[in-house]
């Protein structure tokens, strides 16, 4: 499902998220990083939603909220931080009463769900951990058969088996090239193993948004003596630090980009990036 | 009506308890015992249990329940009618419980002879208008939720919503001793004129605001 964000504002008491453009093709998982309160979350709530935007137009499958709202909400599935659900309800009932809302969910697959994730259909919603309850929200996602995945930060709460089966069935999610996936992660490392895209929010702005291997070629780290860093040109040079094995930078990559034989140079992983910047500003 | 009993926990009520959200018990307690003494213990707890202890329900579920339905119920592709006929049933259900439980109440002091029309009306006044302000609405300041400041609901509203729940309260605690102390009907019209020349302004200044109260619970706002 394709996303199309254009020149998107909204205010929020004293935080505003502004000028936010990007567009998501369909068949990708897009990792959206920022500190906290960069306006992850808010972002995110505007894709569903749950607010409406002060200016700019969000796309969703080529659908505006509005009129479509409706048919936009069918094809969303939500794993947020909050409770979503009913607590006093059962899972059962929660699925049963909020699954007929949907046109695709399919009760069978939400059982197979709730048994794969070791959930029982039959404990209140109210009653279960967090990580248990962000469980539940991903099975139930997963049983509407959702088009669009937003995922805000759930893996923070998930435990180490899980969240290797859960980072699987987000690429088995996307392999039908036909859905898509924003994940509001602080573990860079589960990006790395599934991310596509990369979206990165700064103080509610836009600070970059770019497919992860053009990110990476774009970037290089290096290590070494800090005077031959500090050879290179100043503006290339987005972040350095000096550490007890030499000095390490964040520096940008060229396609002509040469360096000095005796520094290291590799691609920047995920985190190494996004410190660099965030330090860097 | 299932939800709304089972808000109803044991654990809530601890954890309100613990929180010191429930201190206002120890009043209702005070309250009691001085009733008792001066009343006899018969006729004390028959009129407290009657003419109060409502007021101690509504403040609880006031406490324990929340207009707004969970989010996924603003969040899923519902029909407008449909949301707008499950909140309307869930205010009815929050206003009208703990408004019943006032009117029983009533009903009761009624029925063992202790009150007469007058003070019936007085009763079953501000039990409505307690049921409506504390239990109706989300943003009730002595709730978890009504911590969280909404767009609209200033804290002069809420200030004006205690003052009048407060007013609702001693009416009908000075009430019950009135009820068996004023053997005339001297201290009737004057009370009725002080209750209802407070509560009244009040409740009408406040109507623009629960307007705006119940439309929000329509859509979900953080």
């Amino acid at each position: 499902m394709r996303i199309e964000v254009d020149q998107l504002n909204k205010k929020l008491g004293s935080f505003s998220l502004s000028q936010i453009s990007f567009t998501l093709p369909e068949g990708y998982i897009c990792g959206l990083i920022g500190r906290n309160g960069a306006g992850k979350t808010s972002l995110l709530h505007l894709l569903s939603g749950v607010y409406k935007q002060d200016q700019g137009t969000i796309l969703i499958g080529g659908k505006a909220y509005g009129e479509k709202s409706r048919e936009i909400l069918d094809e969303i599935g939500l794993v947020l931080q909050e409770p979503l659900f009913d607590q006093a309800e059962t899972l059962y009932h929660n699925a049963c009463f909020y699954g007929s809302y949907y046109k695709r969910f399919d009760l069978e697959l939400m059982r197979e769900y709730l048994n794969r994730f070791g959930l029982m259909e039959k404990t209140h919603y109210g009653r279960l951990s967090k990580g248990e309850q962000l469980k539940f929200q991903f099975a139930f996602a997963l049983s509407h058969q959702a088009r669009l995945l937003l995922l805000d930060e759930p893996t923070g709460n998930f435990d180490l088996r899980f969240r290797e089966e859960f980072l699987c069935l987000l690429k088995e999610f996307i392999s039908n090239g036909k859905n898509s996936v924003i994940l509001s992660t602080h573990v860079t490392g589960d990006l790395d193993k599934v991310a596509d895209y990369i979206l990165y929010l700064q103080k509610g702005k836009l600070r970059l948004f770019a497919d992860v291997e053009t990110l990476r070629d774009s970037y290089r780290m290096i290590q070494g003596e800090g005077y031959k860093i500090r050879l290179l040109k100043k503006d290339r040079i987005l972040y350095q630090e000096e550490g007890v094995f030499g000095t390490r930078a964040l520096v940008t990559a060229g396609r002509n980009s040469h360096f000095d034989k005796s520094l290291q140079v590799w691609k920047p992983t995920l985190e190494e990036l996004m410190y660099g910047l965030e330090k860097g500003k | 009506m299932k939800d709304y009993w089972w808000d109803f926990s044991l654990i809530k009520i601890k954890e309100l308890w613990k929180s010191g959200q429930a201190s206002w018990v120890v009043g209702f307690i005070i309250y009691g015992v001085y009733t008792c003494n001066r009343m006899g213990i018969q006729k004390g707890m028959v009129s407290y249990g009657f003419g109060i202890l409502p007021f101690f329900f509504q403040l609880l579920s006031g406490q324990l329940h929340s207009i707004k339905m969970p989010k996924i119920f603003y969040l899923c592709p519902m029909e407008e009618s449909t949301r707008r006929h499950f909140i309307t049933g869930r205010m009815i259900c929050n206003i009208g419980i703990p408004a019943l439980a006032g009117a029983l109440g009533t009903l009761g002091l009624v029925a063992m002879h202790i009150a007469d029309g007058f003070w019936v009306l007085l009763f079953l006044f501000n039990f409505a208008l307690s049921a409506l302000i504390f239990c109706g609405f989300n943003g009730w300041m002595m709730n978890e939720k009504g911590k969280e400041k909404k767009k609209g609901r200033s804290e002069w509203t809420i200030l004006k919503e205690t003052f009048c729940v407060i007013i609702c309260m001693c009416s009908n605690f000075f009430s019950v001793v009135f009820l068996v102390e004023s053997e005339g009907n001297e201290l009737k019209l004057p009370w009725l004129i002080c209750t209802l020349s407070l509560s009244l302004p009040l409740a009408w200044s406040l109507r623009k605001a629960w307007k705006e109260e119940w439309q929000r619970a329509f859509v979900y706002e953080d």
